[in-house]
C-alpha cells in the first residue's frame, strides 16, 4: 500500500479527519492546539493522528491535499483548511457545516 | 520589520497577482499577513490560502518559517475589515 493509499484509507475510516502536531489531549503546536480548542466546542467526533510520529505520511498529506502545514483539518476527504481557516469558519458560525461537510 | 518578514512580504506579492501584502511582525518569527487581491474575487477561501502559502512551500518544509498567520481579503471585503486591523 503506498503512501496515497493510506491516506485514502485512513480518510474513509475517518470522515472527520485532524492531522495534527501532537495529539488533541498533548499538542505539539500553539496553531493544531488552537484547532483541537476550536473542535471542543463541537460535539463532533474527529480521528486525529500525530504527524511528528511519521514523517513518511507527513511529506505525503502535503502532497496528496497540495498544502505547506499543519494543522490539516479534513472532512469527508475533502481538506477544510488549517488554523486560519478553521478559525475564521468557527469566528462566522459556519464550521458546524463544514463538519457536516456541507 | 525584519529581513525574514520582508522576504515574506516580497515572496507574496511576486506570486498572488494583483496583491497588497501587509505584514504583521512582532518578533523576527510569528508573522500575520494581509493579503489583499483582485484575484481573490469568486475565489473559496481555501483556495485563496493556499494561492498565499504554497508561494512559501520551500520555507516551511525547512522550518525557516513555520509561524505564519493569514487572512486574505477582496478589495471590498477588505475596506469593510481593515479597520479592524491596520
Amino acid at each position: 500500500m503506498d503512501i496515497k493509499e493510506k491516506i485514502k484509507a485512513d480518510l474513509d475510516a475517518n470522515p472527520v479527519k485532524l492531522y495534527m502536531k501532537g495529539s488533541p489531549s498533548f499538542p505539539q503546536c500553539g496553531f493544531s492546539k488552537h484547532v483541537v480548542d476550536i473542535l471542543a466546542n463541537y460535539d463532533t467526533e474527529f480521528g486525529s493522528s500525530n504527524i511528528l510520529e511519521d514523517p513518511e505520511i507527513r511529506q505525503g498529506l502535503k502532497d496528496y491535499f497540495d498544502w505547506p502545514t499543519f494543522p490539516m483539518l479534513v472532512v469527508n476527504g475533502e481538506l477544510v483548511g488549517g488554523c486560519d481557516i478553521i478559525s475564521e469558519l468557527h469566528a462566522d458560525g459556519e464550521l458546524a457545516d463544514a463538519l457536516k461537510g456541507e | 520589520m525584519t529581513e525574514k518578514g520582508a522576504f515574506i512580504k516580497r515572496t507574496i506579492e511576486e506570486a498572488v497577482p494583483n496583491a497588497t501584502v501587509h505584514i504583521y511582525d512582532p518578533d523576527g518569527e510569528h508573522f500575520q499577513a494581509f493579503v489583499i487581491s483582485e484575484d481573490f474575487v469568486g475565489i473559496p477561501k481555501l483556495k485563496q490560502h493556499r494561492m498565499v502559502m504554497n508561494t512559501l512551500k520551500d520555507r516551511f518544509a525547512t522550518n525557516e518559517v513555520h509561524a505564519l498567520g493569514l487572512k486574505t481579503f477582496t478589495p471590498e471585503k477588505w475596506e469593510v475589515a481593515k479597520s479592524n486591523y491596520m
